[in-house]
């Protein structure tokens, strides 16, 4: 194949695949643009939630962004103990549907022996809740840019100006990616109805939600989702315009010698107490919460009983998210392995996609559904739909992570294979795809848990009967005794701990990666 | 002596940036040139274009009289060239074991499977490694890597080998086993070879003549001895004087 053909071939791949991205939200674009609904999208109820939910996705970034850069600062220059999994588990909280968090602390503020605690609700706990979930975001990424810097940068900084020195050095490369992902945590929180729902907080999500199961208007939420998506656009699109690059340069790797971890003797422990801190307020305080009516009234026969109605279609939405999402990132990642203006179009692209509510995707295939005839039910109503709608939700997440696995494998490896004449397909399947395992499998693990945690595209989807567990908890939890909703909580948490330390033990299965030919 | 490898007017951009300009180099059967050049000069994009890995925008490479690319257009692709790399970083596949990357570096000559273990065994054996067929290439030293990647270019029996800096990491002791082993398998088996290096050890060890790469084209390109006394260029006279200080 000559080289223009193989660029041709590359740019159908990532088209059709971006197009395939955004193609569950067209349906619901197109007829909101095409129609009038007889009721206005900019109603004032719609203006008030809107306006709520933009001081709330603001006050959520910087929250973010003023504990998730120093942390991740400290966290990714010096050594502590526990390192691995104490940054490990910081994704603990990413990974939980918000509304859990929420269960926890209210039931912390509900014990008599927590008075001393402040009342978490309304605006400020829906504020401190989302906050706390989205710090991890600045976190890594801020960890992850300081990966790029060179060990001898680092050096040369400590030598010439000491710690302090060494801190300014890392903070100016890494603002620019920690800003754009405190903002990406806070564009996520306004299309999350968990947290605005169990506080009372008036969200754009929840209105669109509650206008959409009121009048079944598909225009009208398809304008609302628009609304929303141009709204967030708009301001983030400058700032992701000149941070973009920033952000690739820091997702993606390059095979560079990394910062080695200091011990430094006060620095180390501030960044063990801040990374121990967060953890505790973030993960464990709440858990501990739910925990509370579980420890009371232990329901777990009847919880289990709901599990084990709702692990099939769980582990089937999410398992199929996973592979769809994994596949598909697989694709784009080795289409635009040389390619750094490839590799930037296509996170914007999919940025943009994680930015819009996920409303738009299930709402629009909802739509598409009562339009298209019965022989197509297999791909438009039934686990496939949920599965294929998620896969494509969290695409971006998975691209990621697989862009970074393949930027770190060495071009040399393909060159030599094309010296001695070994063939493509068989250079994939016995050199890049076992190279790329621990990514795939880790890619499609974090897809897995973020999927199982989504509960708006899976209500609008899920067929008659197949539930998945947070949306059969959420459906739950407002009218079911509080020893089975914790319970239901418990098990949950207790499977994505599992997910999350499966996911850390990969590198030791696929030591060889790091073998230094 | 006839030419095994003629480059001709090579002109190449890598990014926009112009790397190689006119740039010509003529390579006879079982001669040894050492490429000197600055950082930056283009030597391993040289290297490249005569293995077919990089398409050159303007001039011709030709291998055993044979037209191999032509500006632009590659008429003979790299594993039908008859030339094996040892790349600076080795590039050994590291989920294979030693045997495999050999075996699979013999992947385009079309041998049948009993072939490929015998000419895998034998190139093992010459390179003093059958003991290490079965591990992993992130399990052995330096050294070892080394004639593993060694081992997998002379498997498939090139006529010319092209080494690109690749004794870059090496310490010194095996450095120069390493390279009183190349030095006797060049013998055993006469194919040619172009070493890009910054180190006249190497060439004073491995190189019968000596090419200068300056300003993106070929300045000057004599026998090993007649560059000692009359180099002409900046970087020629210094490395002259470094491989008289040698011996």
């Amino acid at each position: 194949m000559g080289k223009h053909v193989r660029a041709v071939f590359r740019f159908c791949l990532v088209a059709g695949v971006l197009c395939l991205a955004l193609a569950p939200a067209l349906p619901l674009v197109f007829s909101a643009l095409a129609r009038q609904s007889a009721e206005p999208a900019n109603s004032t109820a719609f203006r008030h939630a809107m306006l709520s939910s933009l001081r709330l996705g603001a006050g959520v970034s910087v929250l973010a962004l003023l504990i998730g850069l120093p942390t991740g600062l400290l966290a990714a220059l010096y050594a502590f103990p526990a390192r691995r999994p104490l940054l490990l588990f910081q994704a603990f909280p990413l990974l939980l549907p918000s509304f859990l968090p929420c269960i926890g602390w209210s039931n912390l503020a509900a014990a008599r022996w927590l008075a001393w605690l402040p009342a978490v609700d309304g605006f400020a706990g829906c504020l401190l809740v989302l906050g706390l979930q989205s710090a991890p975001l600045p976190l890594l990424a801020t960890w992850a840019a300081c990966q790029n810097l060179t060990a001898s940068q680092i050096d040369a900084a400590r030598l010439h100006g000491g710690e302090k020195s060494v801190l300014k050095l890392s903070a100016r490369a890494c603002i620019p990616v920690a800003t754009l992902a405190a903002l990406l945590g806070g564009i996520l929180s306004l299309s999350d109805p968990g947290a605005p729902l169990i506080f009372g907080v008036r969200s754009v999500a929840t209105e669109i939600r509650v206008q959409f199961s009121a009048w079944h208007d598909y225009d009208l939420a398809g304008r609302e989702c628009l609304m929303l998506a141009g709204l967030v656009l708009l301001l983030t699109g400058p700032l992701l315009l000149v941070g973009l690059r920033s952000l690739a340069t820091a997702a993606l790797a390059r095979q560079t010698r990394p910062v080695i971890p200091y011990p430094h003797p006060v620095l180390s422990r501030l960044a063990l107490a801040g990374l121990g801190i967060l953890l505790f307020v973030a993960a464990m305080l709440p858990a501990f919460g739910l925990c509370l009516p579980a420890m009371q009234n232990p329901m777990f026969a009847r919880a289990g009983q709901k599990v084990a109605a709702t692990a099939s279609p769980t582990l089937i939405f999410a398992g199929g998210a996973g592979v769809v999402a994994v596949t598909l990132a697989t694709l784009l990642a080795l289409a635009t392995a040389r390619c750094p203006h490839g590799q930037l179009a296509v996170l914007a692209v999919l940025l943009a996609l994680l930015a819009s509510p996920p409303a738009l995707a299930g709402i629009g295939v909802s739509r598409l559904a009562t339009y298209a005839p019965a022989q197509f039910d297999w791909l438009t109503r039934g686990d496939l739909t949920v599965a294929l709608a998620l896969g494509l939700r969290f695409l971006p997440v998975a691209t990621v992570g697989m862009m970074r696995a393949v930027g770190s494998m060495p071009v040399s490896w393909l060159d030599a294979g094309r010296v001695h004449g070994v063939a493509p397909a068989k250079i994939l399947y016995r050199v890049i795809l076992p190279y790329l395992t621990a990514a795939i499998v880790a890619s499609l693990l974090l897809v897995m848990v973020l999927a199982a945690a989504d509960i708006t595209t899976t209500q609008f989807l899920q067929p008659v009967g197949r539930q998945s567990l947070p949306v059969a908890i959420f459906t739950v939890m407002a009218n079911s005794p509080d020893g089975l909703v914790a319970s239901l909580c418990l098990l949950y948490l207790a499977w994505v701990a599992v997910m999350l330390a499966a996911a850390a033990q990969l590198p030791r299965l696929w030591k060889w990666k790091r073998s230094p030919a | 002596m006839s030419a095994l490898v003629t480059c001709k007017g090579i002109g190449c951009r890598l990014g926009g940036q112009l790397v190689l300009r006119g740039t010509d180099l003529t390579v006879a059967a079982a001669e040894s040139v050492a490429l000197l050049g600055s950082s930056g000069s283009g030597k391993s994009t040289l290297l490249r274009v005569i293995a077919g890995l990089e398409l050159p925008e303007r001039g011709t490479v030709t291998i055993a009289d044979k037209l191999a690319t032509r500006s632009g257009r590659l008429l003979i692709p790299p594993h039908r060239r008859g030339i094996a790399m040892l790349f600076q970083d080795l590039a050994l596949w590291p989920n294979l074991s030693v045997a495999g990357n050999v075996c699979m570096g013999l992947s385009g000559l079309r041998l049948t499977p009993a072939q490929v273990r015998a000419r895998m065994a034998q190139t093992l054996a010459r390179c003093g490694i059958s003991d290490l067929a079965r591990r992993r290439p992130g399990t052995l030293s330096g050294g070892q890597q080394q004639r593993v990647a060694l081992a997998r270019a002379l498997a498939m029996q090139p006529k010319l080998l092209l080494l690109d800096e690749p004794m870059g990491g090496l310490d010194l002791l095996t450095r120069q086993a390493v390279l009183q082993e190349i030095a006797r398998l060049r013998t055993e088996l006469g194919f040619g070879m172009i070493l890009v290096t910054h180190d006249p050890a190497e060439v004073h060890g491995l190189c019968n003549t000596l090419a200068v790469l300056e300003e993106r084209k070929i300045v000057e390109h004599g026998p090993l001895e007649e560059m000692k006394t009359g180099a002409r260029s900046a970087l020629g006279k210094a490395f002259a004087q470094a491989l008289q200080s040698i011996g």
